[in-house]
């Protein structure tokens, strides 16, 4: 099976609230907020690690759950994500070029 | 024939806009609307907008989103009531509609966002009102009774709208000013402005009371509120991150009431 | 308001969920449904959690609404709101749909759409153009769908709240 590689998406405008990332699309101005897992999953996408390395490093090592059962449920979740434009999915890793969104988008907020 | 040009300035959130046109209904038509908004003296505005007038059957399909793009530097502005276009950095722009009051107030609101953007500030569907010199925001989905709890504000409280509330960040924190941009209350806002205290989430109950709410159950109930006019990522991001900073700096609340005028005796 | 009248169809249990989501609807104004069908892809898919709200004043076209029919409740997305003396009555089409429903009148229509609640993001919809433009190419294509489809797994059991149907 091909790994998955997963980057943050460009125009997105996106800040974190304790451990939940808060995300708005420019396209369309939704409004997506990410449970702890899903920021998890979010906070690893720098487009070179494989989608099976997340999910056993931070999914995994963090919650009580099957390794086959949080995979499927993670490539769910990055296809979910990458159909409106949130996230990059590719079975190549990603080399994305820094832009104003993207920074924005790793912004924290405690 | 030379045409006389009519000026008339719509001062909102301290930021006037100085309307020019050749129709002296038109100016008429303004000042209907905007009564107190419409400042005859104070300092030349800063902002200026050429209005020119169509013809009635220039409009086509009325139940367009109006959509809003950046092309050149420019704002464009487009509805099948009017098209617009505004300049920021020299701070003017022209209308071209039919002479009715709806398509200047949607351009009115679509400047007043562009020109709040990059000092903090936004539009967001809330009621808002004065008490005691502070200002109180009234957030909440349609129907939740913002109208309502504008209408039951007694004498000593001042509406500053029932429908768009206006807020400008500030030195010492935010402000809300009041705005013509009235919703089901049908009646244009007091022209002041205040210190804003808190939010209120507003639910409908059997009780009058106030309750705190989560950080981030407040983000998204105010966030969904906020006025996104435009696919611009720039400007979009800018919002965001304007509401965002607002709703961490300001108490919000849950507010549930039962629609009768003592729920105005728990805002403080 | 009156109640739509409901006639015995479909199981007991489903049933009664629907009674019950109508009335928590009606009573607090707030009700949460799950989804079935596939007809307002890629907005809501199969197995979201829907919030739902009391409809306001301001309803428009582009709002996602759920209103109940033939003994179950739909989600579509209102195309024209007519407003004539006091009645209310709503076009409304799933995005996928190939045709309008016909017409939902305000006793029918339980709410709007507040948020989806999907895997691990809560999505809070907005009105807009660009989701009609993505389900019109959805519209001509199968293929799409059966992509789409795929990746959601229908999550059915008794203790999911009341289904909605996209379809």
């Amino acid at each position: 099976m091909n790994a998955t590689y997963i980057a943050r998406g460009t125009k997105l405008a996106g800040r974190k609230l304790k451990n939940q990332m808060v995300i708005m699309t420019a396209r369309d101005s939704v409004l997506s907020v990410l449970n702890e897992v899903g920021t998890l999953i979010w906070d690893a996408a720098d487009g070179a690690t494989p989608l099976e390395a997340i999910v056993e490093r931070k999914v995994c090592a963090g919650y009580d759950v099957d390794r086959t059962e949080a995979l499927k449920d993670a490539e769910e979740f990055v296809q979910d994500l990458a159909s409106d434009g949130i996230l990059i999915v590719s079975d190549q890793p990603i080399v994305s070029s820094p832009n104003k969104a993207s920074e924005a988008a790793r912004g924290e907020h405690s | 024939m030379i045409a006389t040009v009519h000026e008339c300035a719509i001062d909102i959130g301290g930021m006037p806009i100085l309307l020019r046109t050749d129709s002296s209904d038109f100016v008429r038509l303004l000042q209907d609307r905007y009564g107190s908004f419409i400042n005859a003296t104070g300092p030349r505005p800063v902002f200026e907008l050429e209005v020119e007038l169509l013809s009635l059957d220039s409009i086509k399909d009325p139940d367009q989103d109006v959509q809003v793009w950046r092309e050149s530097g420019r704002w464009l502005m487009e509805r099948g009531d009017f098209r617009a276009e505004w300049e920021t950095e020299r701070r003017r722009g022209w209308v071209r509609q039919t002479a009715n009051p709806y398509s200047i107030d949607c351009v009115l609101r679509i400047l007043h966002s562009l020109i709040l953007a990059p000092e903090g500030g936004f539009l967001v569907h809330a009621a808002s009102a004065v008490k005691n010199g502070r200002a109180f925001l009234f957030a909440g989905v349609s129907g939740a009774g913002k109208t309502t709890i504008s209408r039951l504000a007694p004498s000593d409280v001042a509406v500053l709208t029932d429908e768009i509330s206006y807020v400008r960040s500030g030195p010492h924190g935010y402000e809300a000013f009041g705005t013509p941009f009235a919703g089901e209350l049908a009646r244009i806002g007091a022209n002041i402005r205040a210190q804003l205290e808190a939010v209120y989430l507003l639910v409908q109950g059997q009780e009058n009371k106030i309750e705190p709410v989560s950080e981030i159950d407040a983000l998204q109930a105010f966030l969904r509120n906020v006025l996104f006019f435009t696919h611009d990522s720039e400007l979009v991001e800018r919002v965001f991150l304007n509401a965002f900073d607002f709703v961490s700096g300001v108490p919000v609340y849950r507010l549930t009431f039962v629609p009768d005028a003592k729920v105005w005796e728990l805002i403080a | 308001m009156t109640t739509a009248t409901i006639a015995p169809v479909g199981d007991e249990h489903s049933l009664l969920k629907f009674s019950l989501a109508i009335e928590v609807m009606r009573s607090v104004g707030e009700a949460q449904l799950t989804v079935g069908g596939a007809s307002m892809l890629p907005s809501i898919w199969p197995g979201d959690i829907l919030e739902i709200h009391r409809v306001g004043a301001d309803l428009a076209r582009g709002d996602i609404v759920v209103f109940a029919r033939d003994n179950r409740l739909v989600v579509h997305r209102v195309l024209g709101v007519n407003r004539e003396r006091d009645e209310v009555i709503l076009l409304t089409q799933g995005d996928r749909s190939p045709r309008a429903d016909s017409p939902v009148s305000a006793n029918e229509l339980l709410g709007k759409v507040r948020a989806i609640r999907r895997g691990h993001r809560n999505i809070i919809p907005r009105r807009t153009r660009w989701t009609q433009t993505a389900a019109w190419v959805l519209r001509r294509s199968d293929l799409c769908t059966r992509v789409l489809l795929h990746l959601a797994a229908v999550r059915r059991n008794s203790s999911t709240p009341a289904m909605v149907w996209a379809d």
